[in-house]
């Protein structure tokens, strides 16, 4: 029954042995395909969810170059895939979805859909997370900012600082005009098209008294109706008497937002600025959003008939370059302000006082830097642990950062108050608990005691000084959704310790404290210590003519101040990112994102 | 009998040869079976912490605020609040959902994704093993300008994964590495 001689054992053994052997090979191709098409189906998830994050981006930007009527668009190729978006109108938003295909709709292998809400409003522009103006920021000892500052003046950092993040200060400007001219009378010049067919650009014409850069520029404007889009300014060299196009020495915008519906000066400033010479004729010109204007909307710069500026003359166009109509007799109403004031950055010593990105100003003196260096002169320097006698990391520049503009001009508040003088509030109710006051107008002091939550109906002003007690909580009414709101003081802003300021409570939504003193009355906002220690709180600190001063640990979405002074040991922080954050009033702005709609699928 | 030991020495000398290519075999299949595991859940656990990471609105450092379970560290967990959803799609004012990461208590080897809708969210809940043989996590979290921030004031954070299973002789250990940015912070 069984031969034990039967030949072939070997090889039946063998066969069992290359089975196995088979199977395992088998196996780990079979694996090996697995994870390469794991590996291959997240990286192609990860290029669909940069194509739709790229749509979402265009489609913010088609909406604001559309005002407002792109409605999305189909199946369009990007990169290794291909997108679409819709667009939905909702109540007081735009739901933007992006849909991104790898690699085409037809064939899908991979589809990521994202989706976002934007909305238009006031459009305050708050580009950096801390904007200080020509008061500069002085740090005492133990000071830190965790994040990037831009500021029109010195700092001054007095020992063991840090600045965790690029740091700016813009080359100074002169404290009085180069060239102007006012309006004496009646100073209407209409622009923008529709109705005005050949009034589309205008310009003015001037010729500096000094060899210098242009850091900024002053303008007398006013808007009719709600006409759309921004102003674009542009210096231009001259070419036989006029503006020369094809030659833009700078340029910078004026955010719609910023010009009120009366006339008022607007000032700019050009971020990289012009080097202009003494006696030589230079144009402003200003360009309109191509559908800014109807019969209804449009905006004028104010023009004097009587040629109250010898050096220059104003200029029209019909939005061609070269038909440009002089107004030989009449001036637009315009300031230069000129640069050459040295700024600075200071430390007290590179060790202990610190910029941990790119240092930026006319001047650096006894810093350490932990980026590049970019500067006129320097002084005891350490840039990423050397000086700068042959640091490829230090960079001498000609030209200074020129001036930021401040995000909210004195004619949007001037409008805001207004506002309020048709609800005007005669007393203030006394607070156990809980009030809600607003909007309107009060005239006089208001102090608030301890533990009391204050529900604010925007826009509020109060005329005098406004004191927020220990762990006050000052909110926006939750009916403002997305909005935010704005409470107004012309006094003292006094924020005692544990206070919370926070928005409607929708993502998206702040409140904002702005004063109106100057600088020269004192402080216009003091923080104490321990503001907004919730994570949800949201709030903005403004006081473009005045001074913010901060005692420790205080977190802040957005502060722009004339001059900020940090205490002893203060750390401040701050979200970025508010490209432009929307009031419940005011002339409308550019389409924005709202933070907290973003939503993948 | 001198066939016969010819015959036993061969079937020897096969069979060694055999067993020790069954055996290498057998090591390179289990090596091999758990570098694909590992990468293929390294894979899906950066997924899931960048999507949530990016749907964020901000990083809470408890959960729940009273009497928390779960406190935001840089080596054991983390938590997100991110907005919740009706059933429609739509997100509700001011209403969080959490989404926590954590290395689990009892085995550490285990990380886990857990969600904790709000009562008003349509988002279901979560408890889910994304790995089963972690050694270490790491979240750094950062400010807009790259530099380590507090959780309160980070924009972004920086994850490192490290995973490690014995196979075969040896151990076998892979590593994933991200940045994300709050998108809704």
């Amino acid at each position: 029954m069984f031969n034990l001689n039967q030949q072939g054992q070997i090889i039946l053994l063998a066969t069992i042995f290359m089975t196995l052997i088979t199977i395992n090979v088998v196996l780990l191709i079979s694996n090996a395909i697995n994870f390469n098409n794991n590996s291959r189906y997240s990286v192609q998830g990860l290029q669909a969810t940069n194509i739709a994050e790229a749509a979402l981006d265009k489609a913010v930007a088609s909406l604001n170059a559309t005002v407002g009527s792109y409605t999305g668009e189909g199946e369009t190729f990007l990169g290794p895939g291909s997108y679409e978006v819709t667009v939905t109108t909702l109540p007081a938003s735009k739901l933007i979805t992006a849909t991104a295909y790898i690699p085409n709709k037809t064939n899908t292998k991979i589809r990521r859909t994202i989706s976002i809400q934007t909305a238009k409003g006031a459009g305050a522009a708050f580009n950096y997370g801390i904007q200080v103006g020509e008061g500069g920021i002085v740090m005492s000892n133990g000071a830190n900012v965790d994040g990037s500052v831009y500021s029109n003046g010195n700092i001054v950092m007095n020992g063991n600082n840090t600045i965790s993040g690029d740091t700016y200060v813009a080359g100074g400007t002169q404290p009085s005009p180069d060239q102007q001219t006012d309006c004496a009378s009646v100073c209407d010049f209409q622009f923008g098209g529709a109705g005005f067919f050949s009034q589309i650009d205008v310009a003015q014409s001037f010729k500096p008294s000094v060899s210098s850069q242009l850091n900024k520029v002053s303008l007398k404007l006013k808007k009719i109706g709600s006409p759309n889009g921004d102003l674009r300014v542009d210096i231009m060299r001259d070419n036989g008497g006029k503006p020369n196009t094809s030659s833009t020495l700078a340029y910078t915008n004026i955010y719609n937002s910023l010009v009120s519906s009366t006339y008022s000066f607007v000032t700019v400033g050009f971020v990289a600025p012009a080097i202009l010479t003494a006696g030589t004729t230079y144009w402003i010109k200003i360009h309109p959003d191509s559908s800014c204007c109807s019969s209804s909307k449009r905006w004028s710069w104010a023009l004097d008939g009587t040629n109250p500026y010898n050096l220059g003359f104003g200029s029209y166009n019909n939005g061609t370059n070269n038909l440009w109509n002089s107004l030989t007799t009449s001036d637009f109403v315009f300031q230069t302000y000129m640069g050459g004031v040295p700024t600075k950055i200071i430390g007290a010593q590179p060790s202990n006082t610190k910029i941990t990105g790119n240092a930026y100003a006319n001047t650096l003196y006894n810093i350490g830097v932990g980026g590049d260096a970019y500067f006129q002169s320097e002084g005891q320097v350490l840039v990423r642990g050397s000086n700068c006698s042959t640091n490829i990391y230090c960079h001498v520049v000609s030209v200074d950062p020129g001036p930021a503009t401040m995000p909210i001009s004195d004619a949007q508040i001037a409008e805001w108050k207004s506002q309020t003088a048709t609800n005007p509030i005669n007393s203030i109710p006394a607070c156990s608990s809980q009030i809600t006051l607003g909007p309107g107008k009060y005239i006089g002091n208001v102090v608030f005691p301890n533990n009391c939550t204050i529900i604010i109906k925007s826009p509020l002003y109060i005329t005098g000084n406004l004191t927020l007690g220990n762990n006050d909580i000052i909110k926006l009414d939750p009916s403002y959704g997305l909005s935010s709101g704005v409470v107004m003081t012309d006094g003292l802003i006094t924020i005692n310790p544990n206070v919370h300021a926070t928005g409607s409570g929708t993502a998206g939504s702040f409140l904002m404290l702005l004063s109106t003193r100057d600088h020269s009355l004192g402080a216009a906002i003091t923080v104490d210590n321990n503001f907004n220690s919730n994570v949800l709180d949201k709030a903005l600190l403004y006081a473009g003519n005045g001074t913010i001063s901060v005692a420790n640990n205080v977190k802040v979405n957005e502060i722009s101040a004339w001059g900020i002074t940090l205490s002893n040991n203060v750390t401040i922080s701050y979200d970025t990112g508010l490209a432009s954050t929307f009031f419940s009033s005011g002339p409308s702005g550019a389409f924005s994102a709202i933070k907290g709609t973003y939503q993948s699928k | 009998m001198l066939e016969v030991l010819i015959a036993t020495t061969i079937t020897g000398i096969a069979g060694s040869l055999l067993v020790t290519i069954m055996v290498q075999n057998s090591g390179l299949y289990t090596q091999q079976t758990a570098k694909v595991s590992q990468g293929i859940s390294l894979n899906d656990t950066t997924t899931q912490l960048t999507e949530a990471i990016k749907s964020a609105s901000f990083i809470a450092p408890t959960y729940p605020s009273i009497n928390p379970v779960y406190t935001t560290d840089t080596t054991t967990t983390l938590i997100l609040g991110v907005p919740s959803y009706d059933s429609s799609g739509k997100t509700i004012d001011n209403t969080y959902d959490y989404v926590i990461f954590v290395k689990d208590s009892s085995n550490p080897k285990i990380f886990r994704k857990r969600v904790f809708p709000d009562t008003a969210s349509s988002r279901k809940s979560e408890n889910r093993v994304l790995l089963t043989k972690l050694v270490s996590i790491l979240f750094v979290y950062l400010n807009q300008a790259d530099a380590p921030a507090g959780v309160s004031a980070a924009s972004k954070i920086d994850f490192t994964l490290n995973v490690s299973e014995k196979a075969g002789f040896s151990d076998v250990q892979k590593s994933s590495n991200g940045v994300a940015s709050l998108r809704n912070s």
